[in-house]
């Protein structure tokens, strides 16, 4: 039994937004296919023409979806609402500049601006790729703690490890003190995207003390509750690592998508600018 | 032989003062004794830094003293101030051993052995000069005392504080931070202080920071120790200092030898005046706390009637004009007439005193309404009070059949569930005739029916008919309730408190007025919740219709009041009453279809357990998020601060999670929001669409955060308006600036078009708003 209180921004109304987005390309494609322009199709007939303005206009509304978010005064509408029409129209767009510029492609600043275009939507398809799958893993791996939580009970995991091996050799100490003041979670992109680091200290620290043995029942029972520590602290570090993954990759497709599209709008004005000017 | 003076004034608290700069302002011949070598020597007592509020706030100050809510420190020097600038004649550190004589000629002998002569007394001692003290050997040790000026002046200290008062509470937490406090306290809790003390003590207890000792009476004291009597035996402590916090009680002694009566043998009992304060001597003139008022701005009034009444003069009370603008909707100014009048009509009222009515009358509002207007509308959730003064008004029971309707007559009152569920209306009220109203605030009638045993009493048995009609039995003839609700009994549970077990024998039905319960069934060796039934429903028919042993427990979910309905007195009514036994038995079938479901869907139980354990059966609208979309952008942390003051009130990761279903730290504006029981401005309101909120009026004391069980109120000072990128780059930053902190919550946006910004701004639809009794409701009824 499950209660559907929530609407993925996929979902909205019902897939209305799909729905215009698939019933438009449809429409146009017919028309397309059905328009003979009298010569190459190019976005010079009025057929190009009235693609091209709606392609440009559709560009900037997708593009509007960034100040719209920002805009958390006005509008009485849902900022999903506005996601669902930015994922589905986006698409849509694609196939709609195609059909302004009759399918012609080359090495040139109009082609610049459709690829443009193509990639910032490729980014934005795997954006939402991104928000269907990675929510979950956010979730699982936390299991109902905060990061700040999660942190503390690291912190508090190196303090029982150090107080264990004060009863150990000097070698075990050192380790278990680099692995307490070593063992970094993040820090630059590369590191923030790997779960189980080879170099991390704490690994370290623990295929250290598996390795090492020692003579008398209380420094084994010590060295037995050391590694069960560290085991501890690795297995929630691992669990920390792929939240930070997870957290990272939902953003970080972010800082190709927005400068895709601002490079888009800087291609859509040239592109304008020529056109009316040197054609 | 003229006397000294006209008027000798003794105690310089607020009453007195004012009396006395009341008489230099007019040069009018007085003096003023004070026991203490400075003014104002209970206020002066006050623990440093303390915020005096000025309750009640709409009562208009008449006194040349100057008083406004502030802190302690401003209040004095004003004070201070305002006497010298006066010439007020004072004489202080003077004690006063007797007053003898009469009108016209009283002899105060003072402590130093001479004596002055006055035509008047007024009396203005109140009662912190009288300390309840220790009554055990060695009570007079250095290291005992009796109040706390400074709590930072001690450190490192091993510090006992007896008493479970407010003053006590306050005390020992204060020291705590620094010292290692003990609280002594005769009894097992401290449900005496207010509910925010007893709050703030609670947590000291439970962190460790305060250790209590209950059930413990003092023994003796020794050099550095304290021997206690404790349920273990007798424990001898090593302290550095013992603050005895044990009230006050009136110096009746002195002020029996003053030749005045009290009525009663009481410990607390206060002698009894006119409404001119005067008390059984003539002459002799009684102010403040001992007088009966124990808040500083009646007292600060007092002091001024008092000096205009020696000198002959009548005066209007000082609520007088806001009475009379509360009246003139009736073309009247005549107070007392109305007052009179309502004592008269309203049965009620007829006992309660009449500075409680009139207090109470303060802070209503009278309404004139024409036949047909509507007085409220079913599901507001406003929740005042209201009595009819004149005319009639009707309960509504179908809004397209005007012959369905209930008719409230004179005298009456209605909006009482209100008082006591703090659910939506339950019907809308018109009015029958042309009519007046007297609406008063839930808060004020709170007050006063727990003032009044016999407005408390009336509204209960009142209350219990009238439910039961609404959610039992709207056919039976009001007549054969009455009976039934005498048989009857109001029950109050605690969280977790269970009202009948699975097997119990079934002898009764519980009506739930207040709170919410939980039903739940062993299966498979565990409980399972099968289901949630919200107040004005009720729960135990099962037993009673089909003869049967309870089918499965009842547990309250929040605090809960119910109507415990006799067994068989309800079997009876059942038997002559076929469309009561009807409605019953329909409900019993639903019942058993829906527990059957709940108990077969199996998950189900869970989600329900994990919401009633969260408390959300109290609220009325919850933040929730599903983790299945939640990205984790924060974009509605941001969208609130960016709507709110820079301060985001919701805090998205913390809270509990079930399944995906996330609860973030946010307010679920609760049917009886325990952030509004103790607010000392009344500044936290509930709109008629059902957000709770907090007005501007707050003066930040924190109460309502420590009182929240769900920690959604923080305190913080508003962040000036955001500045523009050239300015935050250029200007130097001020932090000075900052506002005085104010508590802040969740107001469900309500001062922005299109509803809470969270939800709005939520980019996959992870967050919603929902009401949980539907989330509940339909959790019961999906399978």
């Amino acid at each position: 039994m499950e209660i559907k209180l929530s609407e993925s921004f996929l979902a909205y109304k019902g897939f209305k937004y799909l729905k215009i987005s698939v019933a438009v390309l449809i429409v146009t494609l017919i028309a397309y296919l059905a328009h003979d322009p009298g010569r190459t199709p190019n976005g010079g007939t009025w057929f190009g023409y009235t693609f091209g303005v709606i392609s440009a206009g559709l560009v900037l509304f997708l593009a509007w979806f960034g100040v719209k978010k920002r805009q958390y005064m006005s509008g009485v509408d849902l900022l999903k609402g506005w996601l669902s029409a930015h994922v589905y129209l986006g698409v849509l767009v694609i196939f709609l500049s195609l059909f302004h510029s009759g399918f012609q492609l080359g090495v040139n600043l109009h082609s610049l601006l459709w690829y443009l275009v193509l990639f910032t939507v490729l980014s934005g398809m795997y954006g939402v790729f991104c928000y269907v799958r990675y929510p979950s893993i956010l979730t699982g791996t936390r299991q109902g703690l905060t990061r700040t939580e999660i942190l503390l009970e690291l912190s508090e995991l190196d303090l029982q490890a150090r107080e264990v091996a004060m009863g150990l050799g000097d070698e075990i100490n050192t380790v278990i003190l680099r692995a307490a003041q070593g063992t970094q979670v993040g820090g630059s992109i590369r590191k923030m995207l790997e779960v189980e680091p080879k170099d991390c200290p704490t690994r370290l620290a623990l295929l250290f003390v598996d390795g090492t043995s020692v003579s008398g029942d209380e420094q084994e029972t010590a060295l037995r509750k050391l590694s069960a520590v560290l085991t501890r602290k690795a297995e929630l570090l691992r669990r920390l690592r792929t939240y930070v993954r997870a957290a990272t990759l939902v953003r970080l497709w972010l800082y190709f998508h927005i400068p895709l599209s601002i490079g888009a709008l800087v291609a859509l004005v040239a592109h304008v600018f020529a056109v009316f000017f040197y054609w | 032989m003229a006397a000294d003076y006209k008027i000798a004034i003794i105690g310089s608290g607020p009453g007195g003062l004012s009396a006395a700069g009341h008489a230099a302002e007019l040069n009018i011949s007085h003096v003023l004794i004070e026991k203490a070598a400075h003014l104002s020597d209970t206020l002066f007592k006050f623990q440093k830094g303390k915020f005096v509020m000025s309750t009640p706030d709409v009562l208009p100050l008449r006194s040349p003293m100057p008083f406004e809510a502030g802190k302690r420190e401003d209040i004095l020097g004003n004070w201070d101030d305002t006497a010298a600038a006066l010439k007020v004649n004072v004489k202080l550190s003077t004690e006063v051993i007797g007053v003898e004589g009469e009108k016209g000629n009283f002899t105060i002998k003072l402590g130093d052995g001479t004596s002055v002569t006055a035509e008047a007394v007024i009396l203005g001692i109140g009662l912190q000069g009288n300390l309840n003290k220790l009554r055990v050997p060695g009570a007079d040790l250095p290291h005992i005392q009796y109040q706390l000026d400074d709590p930072d002046e001690y450190e490192l200290e091993r510090i006992i504080v007896i008493g479970a008062g407010d003053a006590a509470i306050e005390n020992a937490v204060a020291l705590s931070v620094r010292n290692t406090v003990y609280v002594l306290n005769r009894g097992e809790d401290f449900a005496r202080a207010k509910p925010a003390n007893e709050a703030l003590i609670t947590s000291a207890i439970d962190a460790g920071r305060i250790q209590p000792i209950y059930k413990a009476n003092t023994l003796s004291a020794g050099e550095g120790t304290l021997t206690v009597e404790t349920p273990e035996g007798e424990v001898t402590i090593e302290c550095d200092r013992v603050i005895a916090r044990m009230g006050a009680s009136p110096p009746r002694k002195f002020v029996e030898s003053c030749g005045v009566v009290f009525p009663s043998d009481a410990r607390n009992a206060l002698p009894e005046c006119t409404e001119q304060y005067e008390s059984n001597v003539a002459g002799l003139y009684i102010v403040g706390a001992l007088g009966g008022y124990p808040l500083i701005k009646q007292a600060i009034n007092q002091g001024y009637e008092a000096v205009e009444y020696i000198l002959g003069n009548a005066v209007e009370p000082a609520d007088g004009p806001i009475l009379k603008s509360q009246i003139s909707i009736l073309n009247t100014d005549d107070v007392e007439g109305f007052l009179k009048r309502v004592r008269e009509s309203i049965p009620i009222f007829s006992n309660i005193n009449s500075l409680m009515l009139r207090e109470m009358m303060v802070e209503s509002t009278v309404h004139k309404f024409a036949p047909g207007d509507v007085v409220f509308e079913k599901n507001d959730y406003t929740n005042s009070f209201y009595v009819v003064l004149e005319g009639a008004v009707a309960v509504v029971l179908d809004e397209n059949d005007h012959e369905k309707r209930i008719v409230i007559g004179l005298g009456n009152y209605f909006g009482e569930m209100g008082l006591i569920s703090g659910r939506r209306r339950t019907a809308t009220i018109k009015a029958e005739s042309n009519c007046v109203l007297i609406e008063i605030p839930r808060r004020t009638m709170i007050k006063v029916r727990g003032n009044s045993p016999d407005v408390r009493q009336a509204l209960d048995q009142e209350a219990a008919i009238r439910q039961i009609q609404t959610y039992i039995a709207p056919d039976v003839p009001r007549e054969d309730l009455i009976g039934i609700a005498k048989s009857s009994e109001i029950k109050s549970f605690k969280l977790g408190e269970v009202l009948f077990n699975e097997g119990d024998e079934a002898d009764s039905l519980h009506l739930i007025r207040k709170g919410s319960v939980s039903v739940s069934k062993r299966l498979g060796g565990r409980s399972v919740v099968l289901n949630y039934v919200a107040s004005g429903n009720y729960v135990g028919e099962m037993g009673l219709v089909s003869n049967a042993p309870r089918s499965a427990t009842v547990t309250a979910a929040v605090a809960c009041e119910t109507i415990q309905i006799d067994g068989a007195v309800f079997k009876n009514l059942m038997a002559s009453n076929l469309k009561l036994k009807a409605s019953v038995e329909s409900k019993f079938k639903d019942r058993i279809t829906q527990n059957e479901r709940a108990s077969q869907a199996g998950t189900g139980g869970g989600i329900l357990q994990f919401l009633l354990e969260q408390g959300v059966s109290e609220a009325t609208d919850v933040l929730l998020i599903d983790e299945a979309l939640c990205i984790g952008c924060d974009n509605c942390e941001t969208a609130c601060a960016e709507t709110h003051e820079g301060i985001s009130r919701l805090d998205r990761e913390a809270g509990p999670t079930y399944q995906t279903m996330h609860i973030p730290t946010s307010c679920r504006h609760c049917e009886n929001p325990h952030c509004m029981t103790d607010c000392p401005p009344d500044a936290i309101k509930r709109a008629p669409s059902g957000e709770v909120f907090i007005e501007d009026s707050c003066i930040g004391c924190g109460n309502c955060a420590r009182s929240c069980p769900y920690g959604v109120i923080q305190l913080a000072s508003p962040e000036n308006k955001k500045a523009g990128i050239l300015s935050r780059l250029f200007a130097k930053s001020d932090a000075s600036e900052k506002a005085p902190k104010k508590a802040v919550k969740c107001d469900m946006c309500r001062d922005i078009e299109g509803g809470p910004s969270c939800v709005r701004a939520c980019p996959t639809g992870a967050a919603v708003r929902v009401a949980p009794q539907a989330l509940m409701q339909l959790q019961g009824k999906a399978s």
